[in-house]
Parts: C-alpha cells; structure tokens; sequence
C-alpha cells in the first residue's frame, strides 16, 4: 500500500515543527510495540534542522557538497530530468526489534534559491509537482512519508500541500501561533481553488507542543487560556469555513530533554526512551496513527 | 542492610512488573482491531502472568483484576487529559490525603496509571468509574476536536471582552455563579475570591479571548 504523507507545518518559526516530526517518525519506525513502519522524512526547510540533527554535521557536509539532497530533485526537475531517488535517501536507523525502518531524504539551503527561476514560479509550468512526482517512485517503499516544511509560503510549501495527504500543524500555546494557522487557513484555501479543490492536502489535525505543567502558575494560566481560544478557533474554522481541524493528545510538555537530544544529534526514543516526554511522543504518535487510520479505511484493511 | 537491600530490590521488581503491566495494556487497547487473535490471546495470557504476579507481590496485599483495569482505563485517563486539577482533588480526598505522594506527579500518564491501580485497589471499580465521570457543566467538543470546549464559557467571554471594564464590574453581580466559574477556569484563573483585582483581571483576560478568537 503506498505510504500516508504528512506535512508538518505552520508558518509560525519555533513551534517545533523539527521536534514533531523527527520524534514521531522515530516512534512510527523504532518503538518496540507500535513501531516497525517504514518511515522516510524528507526536509524541506532550508535550515536544514531534521538533516542536521538526525545525520550530524560531518554527513550534512558531506550530501551538501555532492548535492544529495531534496535539491537535487528540483534541480533535476529544471532539466526535465528524473530524480535518482536511491542515491538521495540515507538510512538513519532501523530496528531488529520493531522490523521498522528510519530513512532521510537530506534538505538544502540551496533551495532558498529556487524562487528565482521563473520555471518553478509558473503555475502552468507545474512546479509545485516536483515533489509528488519524485515521491510517486519510491511511495510504495514506505509506509509514512513525513514532509518538515519551512515555515513560510514558498515553493517548497506548496510542493508539500501537493504531495501531502495531510498537514498536520504544530502549534505552541501563544497568539502568534495561533495566528499562524489561521494564515495557514487563508491560504490554504486560496491555494486550493488555484490548483482544484482535492489537489492539496486536507488540513488535518493540530499538535500542541512546549506546554508548561503545573510547577508555575503564572505560566499554567497562561497556556491554560491560549488552549481555550485554540478550541475557540477551532470550532469557527469548523463552522465558519468548513475545515474540521483534530487537536491530538496528549499535549506534549516543555522539557529540556528535547533540547538535550538534539545536542547529541539523537531522537528522544534513542536518548532517553523512558523519559515522560518520550511516553507522551508515544501516546501521541498512536493518537495519530489511529485517526488517520480512521480517515483512511483503506489502511486497516491492508493491514 | 540487608534488609534495606531486600526492600528496595523488592521494589525495583514491583516497578518493573508495573511498567510490563502497562505496556501490554497500552499495546492491546491501541492495536487490538489491529492485532490476530494469536496475538490478542497471547497478549491477555501475558497481562494475566503479570497481574497474578503483581498481586502476589504487593506487600500491603493490593488486589486489583485485570478486567477492572481494562474497564477504567480508558475513562480515568481522559478524565485526567481533560481535567487534571480536579482529579487530582478527587482522588486525594477518596484516598484521603492531603497531597500527591513524594514522586507521584498527576501530570504525567505513568502516574496517573499508577494513582488508578492505588484507587482501585483502595475503593472499587465503582468509585474509580464514578470519579472518572466528573466533568465540568456544558463541556462540548471533546469528541468532534479532541479538545474541551465550553461554549458556553466561551460564549460569556466574548461577550464580556467587548464591553467596556466599568460596564462588566457593574454587571457582574447580575451573571449566573457558574458561568463566571466556567469562564475563570477556561481563562487561567481560579476564581476563588472575586475582589476587584480578580474582576479586572477576568476582563482583561476576556478582552484578549475576544481579540485573539475574532475571525
């Protein structure tokens, strides 16, 4: 069965986007009871955070200079050429144990250059396909596709909403976050009705992130109303526009150990898989996979 | 020494057994629809070892059935997600205790899990289903969004949010107890002596509510 994409994004920066999808690709391919999906992660943002982070400086480098990465894609697509996808995709991790697997399709900072060619600009040009197209050869390799999409309406975004099956949009608990998804509503819908109703992918569900616990009050008062006036949004979007947004649990807590993994360049599963935070990017992760299996009939039948 | 030796293998064996008790419940109440009945009856066998284990592990002779936990899982923890202080509050006072034990937080799943086992070993399938009922009034959208929504709260705290500060002090008195309460509570604020200061701050925050919420 060819794999379930999902895009990670907001057009808000630091709402740990790269956290999101680093972590629940990692539970989705390693965890010993609800893993052993073949995983890929593409990186689509130009910063580079999932390459960096999940292959090291050194590999980053490496694919950088020999331009194995989701560049090469694009760059092939300008030459109407066809992408070798093989020799693109690394391996990061895999599990004896899950029988899962962790591919990483590199990202480039070169792709901030692709907005000045005016090929990939025009619409009837298609540029926003390179990405679907690319991954139509490799689709039926992976059970999950995870797009880390930067934070801006760009060319690769777009590329993302036309590959993608859904967007699933990382929010942390303050306005400005929640102004990010309602741009991302807007534009959503105008993208939409540019390229065809049912040509881009569904704006799914919500991820809450960086939620503080009790040990504050001021910052629990805090968080506590800006996740009132998500579900406040939430339900106009739904009535006023017609986009039924999911908010998945549980909620996953501000931590240093996210920030201590990334220092050593590991996934939370492999740093530290009993840490509360790993538990809650497990239950989150199962949350996810449950409703898209309940969006998507076709995947417990093939299952 | 050696006692405290025994002692605290004793309850680093009692930990590990909790945590597989867990981890098979976890597996079989995600996958189950999922899963061959191989695998479903090899897991339910395997939880079965493990409670039995359990119990004959348990010191002060906790009793607590595979099926009564099975049975309040599910509730105990969505009542958690969704309100967490006032479980907490519950379960202290069924337990009665004046606060959480030293390392039991009530924000984190393996702890609440942990209070579920206490509890129900302590006061029955019943209470633990009836506590894990408690909800506050006019709770929707849990099961559209998977998220709590008070509309009725929300409602009220638009409405405030585009009066003016001195009209809203001097209505106050006249809105329904419980609505005020709602709306506290979604906002942050606990709401427990409503003196000028709370008031203000109850329109501030439903001044921002209404900015923030307008689309």
């Amino acid at each position: 069965m060819p794999a379930q994409i999902l895009a990670f994004l907001n057009f808000k920066g630091g709402v740990a986007k790269t956290t999101d999808t680093v972590n629940i690709g990692a539970v989705m391919a390693l965890h010993p009871q609800i893993g052993g999906k073949r995983v890929l992660i593409v990186d689509l943002d130009p910063q580079c955070n999932s390459t960096l982070w999940l292959v090291g400086r050194e590999v980053y480098r490496w694919v950088q200079e020999r331009d194995q990465t989701v560049h090469e894609i694009f760059r092939r697509s300008l030459k109407k050429l066809k992408p070798d996808m093989a020799s693109i995709i690394h391996p990061v991790d895999k599990s004896e144990l899950s029988g899962g697997r962790l591919d990483l399709l590199p990202g480039s900072f070169s792709c901030l250059k692709l907005e000045e060619d005016p090929k990939m600009l025009d619409d009837n040009a298609l540029g926003h396909l390179v990405l679907t197209k690319a991954l139509e050869t490799i689709k039926n390799q992976y059970d999950y596709i995870l797009l880390d999409c930067p934070p801006s309406w760009s060319i690769l975004t777009r590329n993302a909403l036309r590959a993608a099956h859904h967007v699933l949009i990382p929010y942390t608990p303050d306005y400005l976050a929640l102004e990010g998804i309602l741009w991302m509503r807007q534009l959503h819908e105008e993208f939409s009705q540019r390229v065809g109703i049912g040509n881009i992918a569904r704006l799914t569900g919500v991820i809450v992130n960086r939620v503080r616990n009790a040990a504050n009050h001021q910052y629990v008062n805090a968080h506590q109303q800006a996740i009132t006036e998500l579900g406040q949004v939430i339900e106009q979007l739904h009535q006023k526009h017609g986009y039924r947004l999911h908010v998945f649990q549980p909620h996953i807590a501000e931590t240093s150990a996210v920030a201590e993994a990334v220092n050593y360049q590991e996934h939370l599963l492999n740093k530290d898989m009993n840490h509360p935070v790993t538990r809650q990017f497990t239950a989150l992760t199962q949350d996810i996979m449950m409703h898209l299996r309940i969006l998507n009939p076709r995947m417990i039948e093939a299952a | 020494m050696a006692v405290q030796h025994q002692e605290v293998t004793d309850s680093l064996k009692l930990q590990k057994l909790i945590a597989r008790l867990r981890e098979a419940a976890d597996t079989l109440e995600a996958d189950e629809p999922l899963l061959d009945s191989s695998k479903v009856n090899a897991l339910n066998a395997q939880m079965e070892v493990l409670v039995n284990r359990l119990n004959q592990s348990e010191k002060e002779a906790l009793t607590v059935s595979k099926s009564d936990y099975l049975r309040a899982r599910g509730p105990w923890l969505e009542a958690w997600n969704f309100n967490a202080a006032q479980m907490e509050r519950s379960v202290l006072f069924a337990l009665g205790l004046n606060a959480l034990p030293k390392g039991i937080s009530k924000d984190t799943m393996s702890d609440r899990l942990h209070l579920l086992s206490v509890l129900l070993a302590a006061r029955g399938l019943d209470t633990v289903l009836e506590l894990s009922k408690a909800q506050p009034i006019a709770t929707l959208g849990y099961q559209d969004y998977g998220i709590a929504i008070d509309r009725k709260a929300n409602q009220a705290l638009l409405l405030w949010g585009q009066m003016p500060q001195d009209e809203f002090l001097q209505k106050m008195t006249t809105f329904d107890e419980q609505t005020i309460r709602c709306s506290a509570k979604a906002v942050g604020l606990s709401g427990a002596k409503w003196n000028t200061t709370a008031r203000r701050e109850l329109h501030r925050r439903a001044v921002r509510f209404a900015r923030n919420t307008m689309l």
